[in-house]
């Protein structure tokens, strides 16, 4: 299943009251591929937690489908992204410790227990078709591109309607980011599923369907 | 209800306690562990700070440790001292310290102590109530162990007739105690006086041969070298107590005026009620002090108590203060991994399994630490329990019973009720600003 994304009156200020995002409309049909593009602190990673779901105090309406994750509790919030968002990171967030196969499933640790066979098998299979070594004691001699390769296997483990990534190749080399991106394209194409991407990267940002650049925390420009 | 639980066995009883004491950690873990699976995030956590987790459990383990190995030795004293004092049921001697007076005649401790002379043993030993009146002679000593004169009837109450060898019959034959570094057959000449003072050439000539030896009785007296209480008259030149028309007999009766004085008379009465009806024969002012050496125990250990107590009170302090430590330690920690506890609430993991993992990371580190306390506990009050033994004979042996088990709990179980703080301080950051670091 994929989602659209219907945005509206979105802001969101700091305690003080400085806006940080004000983004009157977006919407991002299901299976759309979205590029967000911005200089350093102009609130891409903002708009992208809000979009998430994991920022409090924020005016507006984020709906995904018929979900508008702002009405939503934290609690509601939490089991919406376990479900339907896979969350990619600049810099992996990985448990060392644990094997890969134990790193991409994660989540099996606190879903219900009905899910977890699923969850492990899709973990397994994300890991070779992302060609991750799984039989790896642990990831703490994985090399940054393995590490991210982990990351993006846990994101999609649930199988998400939407997968969001921040900056997911800001800690890679030009050939591991370049192979990251295939990956990234590929998953997202055959499941169809809805991806918005936040990044630097020229590369990634050239791949996908549509971009949009956010400046002082508005979106000032759209492209296709 | 108070029936229904003294109506329980007391197995029964301290398992009930255990389960209420462990009550608190069992149920927050049913609730915060139910339907989750956090145990490898936290295996994994304890493995990244291994360092710091191990040197927290090792501050926990001393903390439980001091509490529980001061329960226990405190104890095994206790115990090692009234089974010493198991076999004198009553001690008569002259006007003084009791507790002086039993450390020598029961702990043999001996001092300097005025002496109680032949009429006054005789009314003793001639008494209806009586079956055993032993007078007990020190002074002397062997390579630092003490060298006791009494009578062979004593011998038999204390070893209950268990004797390796025979008894002797003459006043230069010895039953040895246990621990005695003699065999049957050996001859030992006693030094004048004890430990270092020892004069050991004084009694120069003067062979007394092994002939029997005591069972293991776990007091002093495992230590001893017992001889006929005529010998160690005699080795210092003194009248042994016969006159010269009975030849070579030993043991009582002695005649008063041939009686050259005893520090301490042992006495086992015919009953009970004898034991209290001599008591109050016996104690007269300016003659004789007749004592209970178990009452003396009782008050010694109602100031121990005190002791105990106030021991116990800082323990209980001290497990406090680490308690607290432990916990500023795992606030601190729990910042270390806060980014991954911000990454799980980002993927979406339900607020309850983020504080489990936060609290069963806590609870892992006291209950190894708790753990590690009872061992370390158990092992300190070993190793001081054997140095009390070898330094008094007094045998003091250290057991771990419910008592430790249950203040172990007790601290298990609070501090798992506390361990919740780090978990509920770790929901209230906001995860995006974690997220950043």
């Amino acid at each position: 299943m994929t989602l659209p994304l219907a945005v509206r009156d979105l802001l969101v200020r700091t305690e003080r009251g400085r806006v940080l995002l004000d983004l009157p409309a977006l919407d991002v049909a299901a299976g759309t591929r979205l590029g967000v593009r911005g200089p350093s602190g102009a609130g891409k990673s903002t708009l992208l937690f809000a979009l998430a779901g994991l920022l409090d105090g924020v005016a507006g309406r984020v709906t995904w489908g018929q979900t508008d994750v702002l009405r939503l509790s934290a609690s509601e919030r939490a089991a919406f992204r376990a479900n339907h968002v896979g969350l990619i990171f600049q810099d992996f967030l990985l448990f060392d410790e644990l094997s890969p196969v134990a790193n991409a499933e994660l989540v099996g640790l606190f879903a219900p227990p009905a899910s977890r066979v699923g969850i492990a098998k899709r973990a397994a299979a994300q890991l070779a078709a992302l060609g991750v070594p799984s039989d790896a004691r642990t990831t703490a001699s994985f090399s940054g591109g393995e590490r991210q390769r982990v990351a993006v296997a846990r994101a999609l483990a649930t199988d998400p309607s939407v997968l969001l990534a921040d900056e997911p190749t800001a800690s890679l080399d030009r050939v591991a980011a370049d192979r990251l991106i295939a990956d990234l394209l590929a998953q997202s194409q055959t499941a169809g599923r809805t991806m918005i991407a936040v990044s630097h990267d020229a590369a990634l940002l050239e791949a996908m369907d549509r971009v949009i650049t956010v400046e002082d925390g508005r979106v000032t420009e759209a492209g296709a | 209800m108070s029936d229904l639980w003294d109506g329980l066995p007391v197995l029964a009883q301290d398992i009930v306690l255990a389960s209420v004491l462990l009550l608190p950690l069992l149920v927050l873990g049913g609730v915060l562990l139910r339907g989750f699976r956090p145990l490898p995030l936290v295996s994994a956590l304890l493995w990244r700070f291994r360092w710091a987790n191990g040197f927290f459990a090792l501050l926990i383990a001393v903390s439980v440790g001091m509490g529980i190995g001061l329960i226990a030795q405190e104890r095994g004293l206790r115990v090692g001292m009234a089974d010493a004092a198991d076999k004198f049921d009553l001690v008569v001697s002259a006007p003084g310290s009791e507790l002086t007076m039993m450390l020598a005649a029961v702990y043999l401790q001996p001092s300097n102590v005025p002496l109680l002379d032949g009429a006054t043993f005789n009314a003793l030993a001639e008494h209806e109530r009586v079956e055993i009146a032993a007078p007990i002679a020190f002074g002397d000593s062997y390579k630092g162990a003490p060298v006791v004169g009494t009578i062979a009837d004593f011998v038999t109450h204390l070893t209950e007739g268990q004797l390796e060898g025979r008894m002797w019959r003459t006043s230069t034959e010895a039953v040895i105690g246990a621990a005695v570094p003699l065999a049957l057959g050996d001859a030992f000449t006693p030094s004048h006086g004890m430990q270092a003072d020892a004069d050991t050439g004084a009694h120069e000539g003067f062979k007394i041969t092994v002939v029997g030896r005591m069972p293991r009785t776990g007091s002093p007296w495992d230590r001893a070298l017992l001889v006929p209480v005529e010998s160690v008259w005699e080795v210092h030149g003194l009248a042994n107590g016969h006159g010269i028309e009975e030849g070579d007999r030993i043991g009582p009766p002695f005649r008063a005026d041939l009686f050259p004085g005893t520090p301490a008379v042992i006495v086992k009465a015919r009953s009970l009620a004898a034991t209290y009806a001599l008591r109050s024969e016996f104690t007269r002012e300016k003659e004789t002090m007749a004592f209970f050496p178990g009452t003396v125990l009782s008050d010694l250990y109602r100031v121990m108590g005190d002791v105990r107590q106030a021991m116990s009170l800082m323990s209980l302090v001290t497990q406090g203060l680490v308690a607290a430590s432990v916990l500023l330690g795992l606030f601190i920690l729990s910042r270390l991994f806060q980014r991954q506890l911000a990454m799980l609430r980002a993927l979406g993991a339900p607020a309850r399994f983020v504080m489990a993992v936060v609290w069963l990371y806590g609870v892992a580190l006291l209950a190894i630490g708790t753990g590690l306390g009872l061992v370390l506990g158990f092992g300190a009050a070993a190793i001081l329990s054997e140095l009390v033994t070898q330094r008094t004979d007094i045998l003091v042996q250290a057991r771990l019973t419910w008592q430790e088990i249950h203040l172990a709990l007790a601290f298990l179980g609070l501090t798992s009720i506390l361990s919740l703080l780090p978990a509920i301080v770790v929901l209230r950051r906001p995860v995006v600003d974690t997220l950043r670091g």
